[in-house]
């Protein structure tokens, strides 16, 4: 008797498959970057190489690039590098490359402290 | 309609096309060193090199800034940090 | 990612500039100058009749010479002041 070949299929293929679908609910699970959550809100930005910026989240792609709206630099020292107090420079609308991101985080929920070093001698 | 991989969000803007809408206008572009260059953006590639034309490239130096005009360039995309449309440049803006 | 049509890829430009005079800068600051020879995706060059600049200062020459992609900044062509002038000039009579 003839069998179409809808009817079964082979057992290691169909181990194949429920393996295959066991890693993909896993995969799919849950990303522990969701910038979804920011979007239209204030980050803060850093990259490789020590420039700093915060702008609104407007849009991200998988490589983590951004594009930040009214995003302003923080200035640095020109010798070493370091921020110095909060001025900051206008850059408007930016596109920041993911593969300079470092460290991205929501200013909600962000508070400034005092610089516990601005008084003491230099460590 | 929503795109495969990422939650349905009609308002989002995508990096790259942003980027690729600034083709045959000027771009302003900030390296992770200190480095800044403003040009015309005439294409780019999966790793966001870049081809430039009449680009003037900046430096930030404790001395001050020092600046030099090129004619077109390729510019390696390894160290680009930000790129912003319009490219009023480090000198342009206020 | 093909752009308008007056877009040019990265691999356009160094289709157009092969075998040509280019200036090569590394992020070091450091500047070469010579004839394009050859070169592949990650920007590996090798160059001929090479000058080395440190500082605006030439301090090298090299018959020919290799250089390592990462270390690159940009690729630039090298168009002598005649050459451009006389771009000017067609601009005004148009």
């Amino acid at each position: 008797m003839h069998r179409s070949s809808s009817d079964i299929i082979p057992l290691d293929l169909a181990v194949d498959q429920i393996i295959r679908m066991i890693f993909r609910t896993a995969a799919k699970k849950e990303s522990i970057l969701d910038l979804n959550r920011y979007i239209d809100k204030q980050i803060s930005v850093k990259f490789s190489g020590g420039r700093e910026v915060v702008g609104l989240l407007k849009g991200y792609d998988t490589l983590v690039n951004l594009v930040l709206d009214e995003c302003e630099e923080f200035i640095r020292d020109p010798e070493e590098g370091q921020r110095v107090g909060n001025e900051k420079r206008h850059l408007g609308i930016v596109v920041c490359r993911g593969s300079a991101v470092m460290l991205i985080s929501p200013m909600d929920g962000t508070e400034e402290i005092a610089n516990p070093y601005a008084n003491g001698e230099a460590i | 309609m929503a795109t495969e991989g990422q939650q349905s969000n009609t308002s989002q803007r995508l990096p790259l096309e942003l980027i690729a809408e600034c083709t045959g206008s000027k771009l302003w572009i900030i390296m992770k060193n200190d480095k800044e260059l403003v040009g015309t953006l005439r294409g780019f590639d999966d790793y966001v090199n870049m081809v430039l034309e009449d680009v003037t490239e900046f430096e930030n130096t404790p001395e001050g800034i020092r600046t030099n005009q090129l004619d077109q360039i390729l510019l390696n995309g390894n160290n680009i940090c930000l790129l912003i449309p319009g490219g009023s440049g480090p000198l342009g803006d206020q | 990612m093909s752009a308008g049509a007056h877009s040019k890829s990265p691999s356009d430009f160094l289709k157009l500039v092969l075998g040509r005079p280019v200036i090569v800068k590394l992020n070091s600051g450091v500047v070469y100058k010579g004839i394009l020879a050859c070169l592949d995706g990650y920007m590996n060059i090798a160059m001929e009749q090479t000058e080395e600049y440190v500082n605006d200062q030439l301090i090298h020459k090299y018959g020919d010479a290799f250089i390592r992609g990462n270390n690159v900044l940009y690729i630039s062509t090298q168009t002598s002041k005649k050459k451009k002038l006389l771009v000017e000039f067609r601009h005004h009579r148009q």
